[in-house]
């Protein structure tokens, strides 16, 4: 097929097309339209009698550039609390060996600093800092070396236009399937809307709107992505073949921002003086990449073919010193871009891993019987979506479903275990516990549980009901002897009767246990 | 503001009228131009098509219109902006091409494919546009559809130029790798 100038890619739209642009893409600012519509006034003049004026009447309506569900196309996005939230990211014994993660936000560039917040541990594990020379680094980019890995989860944060926007990600995947998964939740603070959004819709209404999701599941030969924000509003989603969405090629961490950097590496200057620093409890290395936006752009447009549009020339604008600036820190094992902050005079972008974990560190991407389930519960977005076959995905869920049953047969068959406990002269059954000593497993507990004390010296059997009548928790009672036996001021001594299989009684013996233990 | 609103404001006070169609269609008034003079004009002829359009069809709007606005106000720049082309291409020496869509359609059924085909490929791009998420998408339709500047562009969305350049040549490549097979 010919391929066309995506500088082009305007040319010749209908009136259909335009049509809908204009109704979702307003253009030109306040200032500018008071311009224009000076001049159409001026053009009229003689229409208007003297002494009126044109005031108040601010209908313009900016449909915001954010305006992206729509009913239509729904595409892009929703709430992060749906679906993908229930994929967090487990915290990755790399990076912290106690149970507190460490948020991006709170380690600086700092490496001082960032020595302190994370966990002891981890500090004790990378105390001296070490760093790449900058050839060193940009070839740990370029390699790649993190997609070597059979699974790798990344959560992070990317944060635009001075904070404005957040957009929170979570990527998975599984090596060994090529499944993955990539969840993106928008949100956005007050600063994002314009006042004539807030004061039509209101802000309350804007911020649902627009905090949107997209929960996207590379699953085998399917792509299937579930746009949901935050109204009542049905989440959608779309199915296409896998191969027609590129976004996850050659894996899913190509469309992250790291990645963004990473293969435009050659068009920035790089500073020659690195630095070592601890991030995420990983060794890392600190390196500053920038250029004239000018250059950058002519850079830019030359390595990738891009034009401006014909009729336009984009002026120069050498008068604004402006550097666009990045402070990457970047994984030594790894070469994954961890932290990148760039900046363009005053304007400020943020780009965080809050979670890296590997291998058996990381989660699995959602099996089939987790994306049927929520497709189950959307709507699809065109008909070529609801006429898709999923056929795959319905026979792997089906195969979820069965080795579910499978357990839960197993589960049956321990139900019917107490069938199997041997009967003793009086009727009674007794034999070993299969359940735990609880109170809520009493019906399935043998009338008589046999038990070894003192490390088996003495065997016998405890009356079910009668110990559980004693203590809260049979299990805490046999597990708190021995030590509280020998070290405890405040444990209970009770007195508990064994029995012999047919209940006939053999000898007393005393059980400590704290008194919360005690009924 | 609907188009009846509009309308009455037009009757009881014509320059907030006036003002109120502007600001309700300025958006579809250039949509329409610079649709059309895409490659032959210059932002400021688009503007000037603008300009021409509402003060025309202000002039042509009499008080007992009461019809829908957007066909009137869409023909009215439709014209006004194929009329600047021709006098942009008469002092350039280029042609407009036979197919665009000024001129009558033609009647086979080929066309009617090729329309249909071109049709779902546009609606295919501005999905993938919307795809790439705020303010990626709005930055690419400003810069490639209204053929806005970054400067522009920075003014309507509350960035600097700089970093509107910056986001609009990442969305560009990542919007041709979502249509690897068109460019």
């Amino acid at each position: 097929m010919k391929k066309n100038n995506i500088e082009n890619m305007f040319d010749n739209v209908n009136s259909e097309t335009v049509e809908k642009i204009a109704a979702e893409y307003p253009t030109g600012d306040k200032k500018h339209r008071d311009y224009i519509y000076k001049e159409v006034e001026r053009r009229v003049d003689g229409k208007y009698s003297a002494g009126e004026e044109v005031r108040g009447v601010e209908t313009y309506r900016p449909r915001p550039y954010l305006r992206f569900v729509s009913a239509a196309a729904a595409l892009v996005i929703v709430a992060g609390a749906v679906g993908g939230s229930g994929y967090l990211i487990k915290n990755s014994k790399k990076n912290s060996t106690s149970e507190r993660a460490v948020p991006a936000t709170e380690v600086s560039d700092n490496v001082e600093v960032t020595d302190a917040l994370i966990t002891t541990e981890a500090a004790t594990a990378v105390t001296a800092p070490e760093f790449l020379t900058k050839d060193e680094l940009i070839e740990k980019i370029n390699n790649r070396s993190y997609e070597n890995y059979d699974r790798v989860n990344i959560e992070y944060s990317l944060s635009r236009n001075n904070g404005v926007s957040i957009e929170h990600g979570i990527a998975m995947r599984d090596g060994i399937t090529g499944n993955e998964s990539l969840t993106k939740t928008w949100t956005h603070s007050a600063d994002y809307f314009p006042q004539s959004l807030i004061d039509e819709y209101g802000l309350e209404n804007l911020l649902k709107e627009e905090a949107t999701c997209n929960e996207m599941f590379f699953y085998k030969d399917l792509y299937i992505c579930i746009y949901s924000n935050g109204t009542d509003d049905p989440h959608q989603y779309e199915v296409t073949d896998r191969s027609n969405w590129k976004l996850d090629d050659p894996t899913v961490f190509r469309n992250l921002y790291s990645e963004d950097i990473a293969v435009d590496l050659d068009v920035y200057d790089i500073d020659d003086t690195t630095s070592g620093t601890v991030y995420l409890g990983r060794q890392c290395t600190e390196a500053r990449i920038y250029a004239d936006p000018e250059e950058l752009q002519e850079r830019l447009e030359k390595k990738y073919d891009i034009g401006h549009p014909k009729a336009i020339t984009e002026p120069g604008d050498s008068s604004e010193d402006l550097i666009t600036e990045t402070i990457l820190t970047v994984d030594n094992e790894t070469g994954f871009i961890l932290k990148a902050v760039t900046s363009i005079g005053d304007y400020k972008e943020e780009f965080a891993i809050e979670n890296i974990s590997f291998n058996e560190d990381a989660e699995l991407p959602p099996d089939a019987a987790y994306i049927k389930s929520r497709i189950e519960s959307c709507i699809p977005n065109c008909q070529e979506t609801a006429e898709y076959d999923l056929s795959v995905l319905n026979k792997d869920a089906a195969g979820s479903e069965e080795s579910a049953d499978e357990e839960q047969a197993a589960e049956t068959a321990n139900d019917n275990i107490k069938t199997t406990y041997e009967v003793n002269s009086k009727g009674q059954t007794y034999g070993p516990g299969s359940y735990s000593l609880e109170p809520e497993y009493i019906d399935k507990l043998p009338d008589y549980v046999a038990i070894g004390i003192d490390g088996g010296k003495y065997t016998g059997y405890i009356c079910t009901k009668e110990f559980l009548n004693i203590f809260v928790d049979g299990e805490r009672a046999f597990d708190m002897q021995k030590e509280l036996g020998n070290v405890s001021d405040t444990a209970v001594a009770t007195e508990i009767n064994i029995y012999d299989k047919d209940g006939n009684f053999k000898m007393t013996r005393i059980f400590y246990n704290e008194p919360e233990n005690i009924k | 503001m609907t188009d009846s609103e509009i309308l009455e404001l037009i009757r009881c006070s014509p320059p907030k009228g006036h003002r109120a169609l502007f600001d309700e269609y300025y958006t579809y008034v250039y949509a329409i131009s610079i649709n059309i003079l895409r490659g032959y004009g210059s932002a400021e002829d688009v503007e000037e098509c603008v300009i021409d359009a509402f003060a025309s069809a202000i002039n042509k709007l009499s008080e007992d219109y009461t019809e829908t606005i957007k066909p009137f106000i869409g023909t009215i720049a439709k014209h006004r902006a194929i009329s600047m082309r021709r006098s942009l291409v008469s002092k350039t020496g280029r042609n407009v091409p036979i197919d665009s869509e000024e001129f009558a359609p033609l009647e086979s059924g080929e066309r009617v494919e090729e329309n249909a085909e071109h049709l779902a490929m546009t609606d295919l791009l501005l999905q993938r546009i919307k795809e790439l998420g705020e303010p990626d998408s709005t930055i690419i339709i400003q810069k490639y559809f209204y053929e806005r500047n970054a400067k522009e562009i920075s003014r309507m969305i509350g960035m600097n130029h700089a970093a509107v350049r910056m986001r609009c040549t990442r969305a560009v490549k990542k919007l041709r790798s979502l249509l690897k097979d068109f460019y």
